[in-house]
């Protein structure tokens, strides 16, 4: 916007003085000029006042267009906030990288490697370990573990309660996510939300189909990490759903060598 | 104003460079560049001059803090506005971190706008 010379502080112009001159006709021309420029002065402003009327009334225009494309829904929905809109896109991009990372390889170590940093980078774990089941299913073994020594993990048995976690089980055969009510997203806790976990924070089946191969344990979260937050429990859920597929078809790949198969087999399915 | 910042992204994990990057596209006028650790951010500096620089701290080869060090020890990059974006939240690794020179402190897990508000506030780009 322009910045124009306030109008108030024009400068009335005085005729040049003539002191030749009657003082009634000096007197004359002096009310002539001050009402000549007077009557200019308020037609700059009328004018003024005209140009800002319109900027106001095409802003109001330009503004009710982008209210109404912005609220305008196919389905007649009211608009979405900008609060939820901004946590919607957080929960994609979270799901999108975790999901794009844990199938952009097919070696096992990166695999792990995945899983580990969604939980440790983008959940906010501290400590964290993954079992798997033996072929009898009787066992779950420690296979990896950060923020804790492996070492001192021990194998869950499931046919021996003295040897077992009743979380880790529990979620091995039931196939069910679990978080403990003290870290559960606000919102979503039951009972008292101060009480301190004792045993894991959260536990996540590792699926392949209905078949549970392990299970993804997160034993502590980070100190600036309070809670889980609905992002986190949207990747609990992926990674219970896509850990598996990624790991079986790490195993695949490196039973074959680290080759992949010609594709052209695919010819042969049935149309 | 620029029409366009430059971002060197130093990060060691895929997974947290693809959700930076991601999160920083969502700002029209910036265009980043990635560098896995320590070292490679070096490398990158050296061949380019950037506007903001955003590093992890724990890397192989050459950790964040070094790096910060680094950086402000070398005549072309001394002023480059540098975000530390870390798993460490204690306020002593904070400190440190400032202390070398970083400009800004970041706690992971983080989330998008509070990444791009901090390159904002640097980079003095009006909202």
């Amino acid at each position: 916007m322009t910045h124009r010379k306030g109008a108030g502080a024009r400068h009335i112009e005085h005729p040049p003085k003539d002191t030749t001159a009657d003082p009634r006709a000096q007197r004359a021309a002096f009310v002539h000029a001050f009402f000549k420029q007077g009557a200019e002065f308020a037609n700059e402003i009328v004018q003024e006042n005209d140009r800002l009327a319109r900027d106001v009334a095409r802003l109001q225009r330009e503004l009710k267009s982008l209210r109404g494309s912005l609220s305008r829904d196919p389905s007649g929905a009211p608009p979405v906030p900008p609060e939820a809109l901004e946590a919607e896109i957080e929960r994609l991009s979270s799901a999108y990288v975790a999901s794009f990372q844990l199938h952009a390889t097919l070696e096992i170590e990166q695999v792990l490697r995945h899983i580990r940093e969604t939980l440790m980078q983008l959940a906010g774990a501290s400590a964290m370990a993954v079992y798997v089941a033996d072929e009898q299913r009787t066992k779950l073994w420690p296979v990896v573990a950060d923020g804790t020594d492996r070492a001192l993990l021990e194998p869950i048995s499931l046919d021996d309660a003295s040897k077992s976690d009743p979380a880790i089980e529990r979620v091995f055969l039931t196939g069910e996510l679990f978080v403990s009510n003290a870290v559960l997203p606000e919102g979503s806790r039951v009972g008292d939300p101060s009480e301190t976990p004792t045993g894991p924070v959260a536990c996540i089946p590792i699926k392949l189909g209905n078949d549970v191969l392990g299970v993804i344990v997160v034993l502590a979260l980070l100190e600036q990490k309070g809670a889980f937050s609905e992002v986190d429990m949207e990747l609990f859920n992926l990674l219970s759903a896509h850990a598996g597929t990624a790991l079986v078809s790490a195993l695949f790949y490196r039973a074959a060598g680290g080759k992949a198969p010609s594709l052209a087999v695919l010819g042969d399915l049935p149309a | 104003m620029n029409s366009e910042y430059s971002c060197l992204v130093v990060e060691d994990s895929p997974m947290m460079r693809q959700l930076i990057v991601l999160a920083l596209s969502r700002m029209k006028t910036i265009r980043v560049t990635e560098a896995d650790d320590g070292v490679d951010g070096l490398r990158k500096l050296a061949a380019a001059k950037f506007d903001i620089v955003l590093t992890d701290i724990n890397m192989p080869v050459m950790d964040g803090l070094k790096l910060v060090k680094r950086i402000r020890s070398d005549p072309m990059h001394k002023d480059t506005p540098i975000i530390v974006i870390s798993t460490e939240g204690g306020r002593e690794d904070m400190n440190r971190a400032m202390q070398l020179g970083a400009n800004a402190y970041i706690t992971k897990p983080f989330q998008a706008p509070q990444v791009i508000a901090k390159v904002k506030e640097l980079l003095k780009i009006d909202t």
